[in-house]
């Protein structure tokens, strides 16, 4: 199973320690360089569907001052999807890579008229 | 009220896109992090954030947990919800109603040029199935209950041998008479009959190998009436998904034991709705190979009341039981943790 960049990156922020939502909003941004910037009604639509496939877990709830935060942490199978999806991007990276230095290498192609 | 405080209601007010359950168990959670995301001294939320948080309530409302069980249960309940929908369009609908019965009896003298004998002729209320046709020559109007939508039917007795010839000398009357004339086709058990229309009117001749002739009249399909039928049929589908998964998530949060009473309970009539959702199929594809009339539009009505027809109580009995799981299912009473569902 493929894992899209967002979900990549929200299952790539829970891979060390347990956060609650906006912890994980604010680590999707640092990791992707602040490409991505999910915002709550998205981030909660991928943590219930993680959770139901059984990536994520609740790890514990916190609530102050009227405010409640669900820390959600990585699962085994979390971790396995997580090191599957790297495999793939470390291969597809290094066919890529391979196919530029051919290029790079290879004899130039005559242009023009 | 602050700032923040004025923030948080209009929060809370576009957060009224997702469904009950889930503002229940997470809304505190998902304002949370609202709050946490808004930039210090905002008083109201960025498009962007409206857009999102009422994309994700309608994703919740329509969005299944996971399980094959789940999917089938939706898929019977959603295909019941346009049935219903579609037999709602066809009641609520511009139904172009039945013809007046001097009209139909001069379409039907064109055909056959001999009176029936009993005019004005009997209305006969049929609810969906009608009688057959009396032998003789007579009229009926054939009025079915409850949207009013029928032929009327003039029979005629003619000597075994003749019938069929009638139909064919009913084809070429009717052609001369200007009317649009199909061609005669001759069944294997013994049936030979014919359409044509005219001016509003479909005329469908019959003969059997008895020696009757039955001349059927009714009003031309109408383009609105189906219209009605299509977007019943579609308020049913949009209506019912949603309605299956608010189900299923509050079954989802039943102990085992209510869980099991919504299974005894709920399991009949859904195999009941499979079934009309294949007697719909079936009928609908064996009718359109002859073309549809009005009375088709009657289908989804049909396969619904199916066990009224057969057995009146019964229609009762589904609808208490149906009724009886939707309660069960949706009652509060003995849930499992919010937490515990979602740690699951």
């Amino acid at each position: 199973m493929r894992l899209s960049e967002p979900t990549f990156f929200i299952v790539t922020a829970l891979a060390g320690e347990p956060l609650h939502g906006y912890a994980v909003m604010l680590a999707v941004r640092e990791l992707s360089g602040g490409r991505l910037h999910l915002r709550p009604g998205t981030l909660y639509g991928a943590l219930d569907r993680l959770t139901e496939e059984g990536l994520l877990a609740v790890d514990r709830e916190e609530a102050v001052d009227g405010r409640l935060r669900r820390y959600y942490r990585l699962t085994d199978a979390g971790a396995a999807a997580l090191e599957a999806e790297i495999q793939v991007l470390r291969a597809n990276a290094a066919t890529a890579a391979a196919k530029l230095r051919g290029r790079n290498a290879g004899p130039a192609v005559a242009g023009g008229w | 009220m602050t700032g923040t405080e004025r923030l948080a209601r209009t929060y809370r007010r576009l957060m009224w896109a997702y469904p009950r359950w889930y503002r229940q168990e997470r809304g505190l959670e998902l304002l949370t992090t609202l709050l946490d995301d808004t930039p210090p001294g905002r008083t109201r939320p960025g498009a962007g954030d409206v857009a999102d948080l009422v994309r994700g309530g309608l994703v919740a409302r329509v969005r299944l947990p996971r399980g094959s069980g789940y999917r089938v249960v939706a898929v019977l309940i959603t295909v019941a919800a346009a049935l219903m929908g579609a037999a709602l369009g066809v009641r609520l609908g511009p139904y172009p109603g039945p013809p007046d019965e001097a009209r139909a009896v001069g379409a039907a003298l064109v055909a056959v040029p001999r009176q029936p004998h009993n005019v004005p002729g009997p209305v006969v209320h049929c609810p969906a199935m009608c009688p057959d046709t009396p032998a003789g020559d007579d009229v009926v109007s054939f009025d079915q209950q409850p949207d009013h939508t029928d032929t009327v039917a003039i029979t005629y007795a003619f000597a075994r041998d003749d019938a069929a010839v009638t139909v064919t000398h009913g084809q070429q009357r009717l052609a001369a008479a200007g009317w649009t004339v199909g061609p005669v086709r001759a069944q294997s058990d013994g049936f030979t009959s014919l359409d044509a229309t005219k001016d509003g009117l479909t005329l469908s001749m019959t003969s059997a190998d008895d020696g009757s002739v039955v001349v059927s009249v009714a009003k031309d399909f109408s383009a609105a009436a189906a219209t009605a039928l299509a977007l019943g049929a579609t308020g049913g589908l949009l209506a019912g998904w949603p309605t299956a998964v608010w189900l299923v998530q509050r079954y989802r949060r039943h102990r085992r034991r209510r869980q099991a009473l919504v299974l005894v309970t709920g399991i009949p009539v859904l195999v009941l709705a499979g079934m009309c959702a294949a007697q719909a199929t079936l009928l609908t594809v064996a009718i359109g190979l002859d073309g549809f009339t009005p009375k088709d539009m009657q289908i989804p009505e049909l396969v619904l009341t199916l066990p009224a027809l057969i057995y009146f109580p019964a229609q009762v009995v589904v609808v208490l039981v149906a009724l009886t799981a939707t309660a069960l299912a949706v009652l509060p009473g003995g849930r499992r943790t919010p937490h515990a569902l979602v740690s699951a």
